[in-house]
């Protein structure tokens, strides 16, 4: 089959690579007929998570239909179409049955590493590193699914591939940073970062019930789509934004704050460029200027939740604000398992069209430019589905 | 819940009489110890839970005995070599102590072990290994409570040694914590040498790994695995950016 491979920073490319086979009585293949690019590929493509290895198979979002079942499988059969979710999760665990379904512990098949950078091992991911396990990803033709009745769920036929395929992490993962934030009546939320996960996350507070939802980010593309789903934009580029989200509520503050950026902040001012030095020598592995940020502007008592993805090492952060300041630390790999009926029902319902974040949909062949464009935001480019 | 722990490694307890006693002798007589000791520990690595925990805490010992001179020392007593590995696995009590009691069923569950024959406290264990070949050693249980405790001694094997088992229910609903501990015996002999101690502790996290395989078929009914998937060219591109050590 063809699949998109990681050959290293700035280095993804299309192979022939032998199709996936059944290695354990739960899993099933899946053939794929839409898969997308996510911005946590973009930590992948700029090499900035460890562990990767050349001829590593991209991608974590991605659906298709069943065509092998394994010896134990008991939820699927030949034929279904299915979402499977990024995380991997064995539903045995004592993770597992609390639904922390993404800190499972018995799906990382290389626990040690892990281990040793955070104590103790989260779940296998697809495509995201031996880190996180090694597992194959599913930006190619076809994708191995392990514990597949303890994660992938049937879709209908009725419905397109495009309004489904973002169950699979970026709709849960905007959805649970929203839920994060106990929005209560009259809440201001503010969204750092309007990529594809902080649209769904402006989305998710808008359906859980926030006054105001205020977007930052710099691309007009995405200010303007943000607008569209009704939130106040601001550019950061033109903005100090803590005042601005200050003179935004009447003084106080957002409620919460979602940093839907993470470890690739694009910082401004001097600390944005000690933290590239930081990070271009490996003193610090990840740049958290919108965490900064997040911390600084959020009200006292607030929720700061964290979508964005952080990989290590964080500096000049100032925990004095936010243990002042009482803040609420929310974060993590999502807990997909708990959303996909829920937002599945949203989609049917009409209340929201995952469509919409799409910009571009390209044939798998076209991958590595399709993670050129992503990464430089060129031809306006918001979110790419890639069609094997 | 993956709480696999190990004690403290036991070379950072320095008592005052170690410090006394802890010169190396001649490093020529200490080799058999670690030759020996890695010998154990390969073959701990390629074989099956009980066996592989007996084997690599011996190994390690083994090896420790010939870097240090002096056995590895426990809660800064001197005294025989001890490994020990914690997990907690999400089984009730009951079931997991008659899993491990039962021992042809137990084996099921380990299959790097080719066949154990029990017959009431006494079993006999075969093992094949890729590069040692067909160990077989003798192995009886020496004490048991159910469900809380099982304690073996084995014999007939490279290094005799004892080794216990003991189930513990936390708090809380929590599943059940299992510790696993290995004291070897080996034949007496003072050595020294000056190889780093550290390498005592691989077979110790060889051991703790066994037991969270055997937690993940409980649990999980399977191991997690990726052996045997597709990939691209693993060309060695990853010097070109140095971002991926």
């Amino acid at each position: 089959m063809r699949a998109v491979t990681w050959h290293g920073k700035n280095d993804v490319r299309v192979e022939q690579v032998p199709d996936p086979e059944i290695l354990s009585p739960g899993d099933v293949i899946v053939r794929i007929t839409s898969t997308a690019i996510c911005g946590s590929d973009l930590h992948l493509y700029n090499g900035y998570i460890p562990s990767m290895m050349p001829g590593d198979i991209l991608g974590h979002e991605f659906m298709g239909e069943v065509v092998e079942v394994g010896s134990d499988v008991k939820r699927f059969s030949v034929g279904d179409r299915v979402v499977a979710p990024f995380t991997i999760s064995c539903g045995q665990c004592f993770y597992c049955e609390r639904k922390l379904w993404s800190l499972c512990d018995n799906t990382n098949p290389k626990p040690e590493l892990a281990e040793t950078l955070f104590g103790y091992t989260p779940a296998g991911i697809y495509g995201y590193s031996h880190l996180m396990g090694g597992y194959a990803g599913g930006q190619a033709e076809y994708a191995r699914v392990p514990f597949a009745d303890h994660g992938p769920i049937k879709v209908p036929e009725s419905m397109p591939d495009e309004q489904l395929l973002f169950l699979t992490d970026i709709f849960p993962t905007g959805y649970q940073a929203a839920e994060y934030c106990d929005i209560q009546e009259g809440d201001t939320v503010a969204v750092f970062g309007a990529g594809p996960v902080g649209q769904f996350a402006i989305k998710s507070a808008f359906l859980l019930g926030a006054e105001q939802v205020v977007a930052i980010d710099r691309v007009p593309e995405r200010l303007q789509m943000a607008a569209e789903s009704g939130a106040r934009t601001l550019d950061y580029t033109d903005a100090d934004v803590v005042e601005a989200l200050k003179d935004l509520t009447g003084g106080r503050g957002p409620d919460s704050c979602i940093d839907a950026v993470g470890m690739e902040a694009h910082g401004t001012g001097v600390m944005g460029v000690v933290d590239r030095a930081k990070q271009a020598v490996r003193i610090e592995t990840d740049r958290p200027h919108a965490l900064r940020q997040a911390i600084q502007a959020c009200r006292k008592g607030g929720t700061l939740s964290i979508p964005g993805v952080y990989g290590g090492f964080i500096d000049s952060v100032n925990m004095g604000a936010a243990f002042n300041k009482g803040l609420t630390f929310k974060m993590g790999q999502t807990h997909v398992q708990n959303y996909l009926e829920p937002l599945l029902e949203e989609i049917d319902n009409g209340r929201i069209d995952p469509s919409f974040v799409i910009t571009h949909q390209l044939p798998l062949d076209q991958a590595p430019e399709a993670y050129r464009m992503f990464r430089d935001k060129q031809d306006g480019c918001i979110k790419v589905v890639l069609k094997p | 819940m993956e709480q696999a722990t190990t004690r403290p490694a036991s070379d950072a307890i320095t008592t005052p009489d170690e410090r006394g006693n802890g010169r190396a002798e001649s490093s020529s007589r200490s080799w058999p110890y670690i030759v020996g000791g890695s010998a154990l520990m390969v073959a701990a690595t390629r074989s099956g839970l009980l066996r592989g925990l007996a084997l690599s805490g011996a190994g390690a010992a083994t090896i420790y005995r010939g870097a240090k001179g002096h056995w590895p020392m426990m809660n800064g007593q001197s005294g025989p070599p001890e490994m020990s590995a914690t997990v907690t696995i999400n089984r009730p009590v009951e079931e997991l102590f008659d899993l491990w009691r039962d021992l042809e069923s137990f084996q099921s569950l380990v299959p790097r072990v080719n066949s154990v024959a029990a017959r009431g406290k006494e079993s006999h264990w075969e093992a094949s290994l890729p590069v040692a070949g067909k160990l077989e050693w003798d192995a009886e249980i020496t004490h048991e409570e159910r469900p809380n405790r099982i304690e073996w001694r084995a014999t007939n094997g490279p290094v005799p040694m004892r080794g216990s088992v003991t189930f513990k229910v936390p708090p809380g609903n929590r599943g059940t914590e299992v510790m696993v501990r290995v004291v070897a015996e080996p034949p007496g002999g003072k050595v020294g040498a000056k190889i780093a101690g550290a390498v005592s502790r691989l077979p110790e996290r060889q051991m703790r790994r066994d037991l969270i395989d055997f937690k993940r078929q409980l649990e999980a009914g399977e191991l997690a695995t990726v052996d045997g998937q597709p990939h691209g060219r693993r060309l060695p591109t990853l010097a070109r950016d140095g971002s991926n050590a």
